[in-house]
């Protein structure tokens, strides 16, 4: 059975992830379809890791950084900017 | 743009988590849903991290998240070293020289990046080098034989204007973590043996035919276990830790006190002065 839709990030922290995940890509001109395919990942998975509601792997995070053509460090450190100006 | 390894990243994990001096045990118990047997196997690279892991860490050891990112990138043989992260290094490592003499040797900008000297680092970074050196922000120069790196007036302005770079543990850090490590181990041993010379002393002063041979020979270990004691003494107490933003240099007075290595070998304890600079 698939995980139950969840709308709540599961924290802070993902939900600053996500976001720093849909400015890049919204910067890279991609759909989340284009991106998901270009990982690839399933674009719900993709779409929950926007929303901060998916935790990703380590190796899911380098993975979404290379179709972004960002490095992994600079992905998670505008998340880190982004919890940064929230809080 | 290919991404760090997975095994890079863990080591970047388990540096950091030793250069602050917090054993696996701790962090876990410090780190809400994480359990020690899960980070160690995390480290060994025998688990992947996911990103609350990684969040919540970051969190127990006061560093960001992209920290621990960055310094997988770092370490790991197949990424590139950025510019800013090597100008950073090389800025630090004329910095912590504690002297007015710019130029740093090669093998100390290496250690400045956490690297390991060998074909490895030096097929990564001389390039790199020689590509900031034709963009004139390092110059190269010789003094009395050495090879040294310094930052141009240009290098430095680039380093001023850059993003801050989260850099791998100084040496001199390293050095003072290390030293009050072997010391917490060391300092009872070491004040036991003050006691027992001191035993070997009340056996020598009750005992009329003792000869000179055995009062030479308390001496020399009475001094040596005091000056164990008083080097563990200091590193513990009296050396505080230092930051990244100005050279450790100890005074005149404590110099040797901070060699624990030396605590084994010397016969008179004052030793070789810490190697503070880099040549």
């Amino acid at each position: 059975m698939p995980p139950r839709r969840q709308s709540t990030p599961r924290s802070a922290e993902h939900a600053a992830l996500g976001e720093a995940i849909r400015l890049a890509r919204v910067e890279r001109g991609l759909s989340q379809e284009a991106l998901a395919d270009a990982v690839p990942m399933h674009v719900t998975y993709l779409g929950g890791l926007e929303r901060g509601v998916r935790n990703p792997s380590y190796d899911g995070l380098v993975r979404l950084a290379r179709a972004l053509k960002v490095t992994p460090g600079a992905l998670v450190g505008r998340a880190d900017e982004l919890l940064k100006t929230q809080s | 743009m290919p991404g760090p390894s997975v095994a890079a990243f863990s080591a970047a994990m388990r540096a950091m988590r030793e250069e602050r001096g917090v054993s696996v045990a701790d962090a876990a118990a410090a780190t809400r849903g994480v359990s020690a047997t899960r980070l160690a196997a995390v480290e060994e690279g025998r688990r992947e991290p996911d990103f609350v892991l990684i969040m919540r860490l970051a969190r127990t050891l006061g560093v960001k998240s992209s920290e621990f990112v960055s310094r997988g990138e770092i370490l790991d043989p197949a990424m590139p070293l950025a510019d800013d992260v090597i100008l950073a290094a090389l800025g630090r490592a004329e910095l912590h020289k504690g002297d007015d003499r710019p130029g740093v040797l090669y093998v100390t900008l290496v250690e400045h990046l956490g690297l390991r000297k060998g074909s490895v680092t030096s097929r990564r970074l001389r390039p790199r080098l020689r590509e900031l050196v034709a963009a004139g922000d390092v110059e190269e120069f010789r003094r009395r034989g050495y090879g040294l790196l310094t930052l141009t007036h240009k290098g430095n302005r680039r380093l001023k204007d850059a993003e801050p770079v989260a850099l791998p543990e100084a040496p001199q850090h390293r050095r003072w973590r290390e030293a009050r490590a072997a010391a917490t181990e060391r300092i009872s041993g070491c004040r036991g043996d003050v006691r027992s010379a001191l035993e070997g002393a009340a056996a020598l002063l009750a005992d009329e035919d003792a000869t000179s041979d055995a009062w030479y020979a308390l001496a020399g270990q009475l001094e040596r276990a005091c000056r164990r004691v008083g080097s563990a003494t200091h590193c513990l107490r009296e050396w505080a830790e230092p930051g990244d933003a100005a050279a450790d240099v100890p005074s005149d007075e404590h110099r040797g006190r901070r060699n624990y290595r030396l605590w084994d070998h010397t016969a008179h304890g004052s030793g070789r002065p810490d190697d503070a600079g880099s040549e």
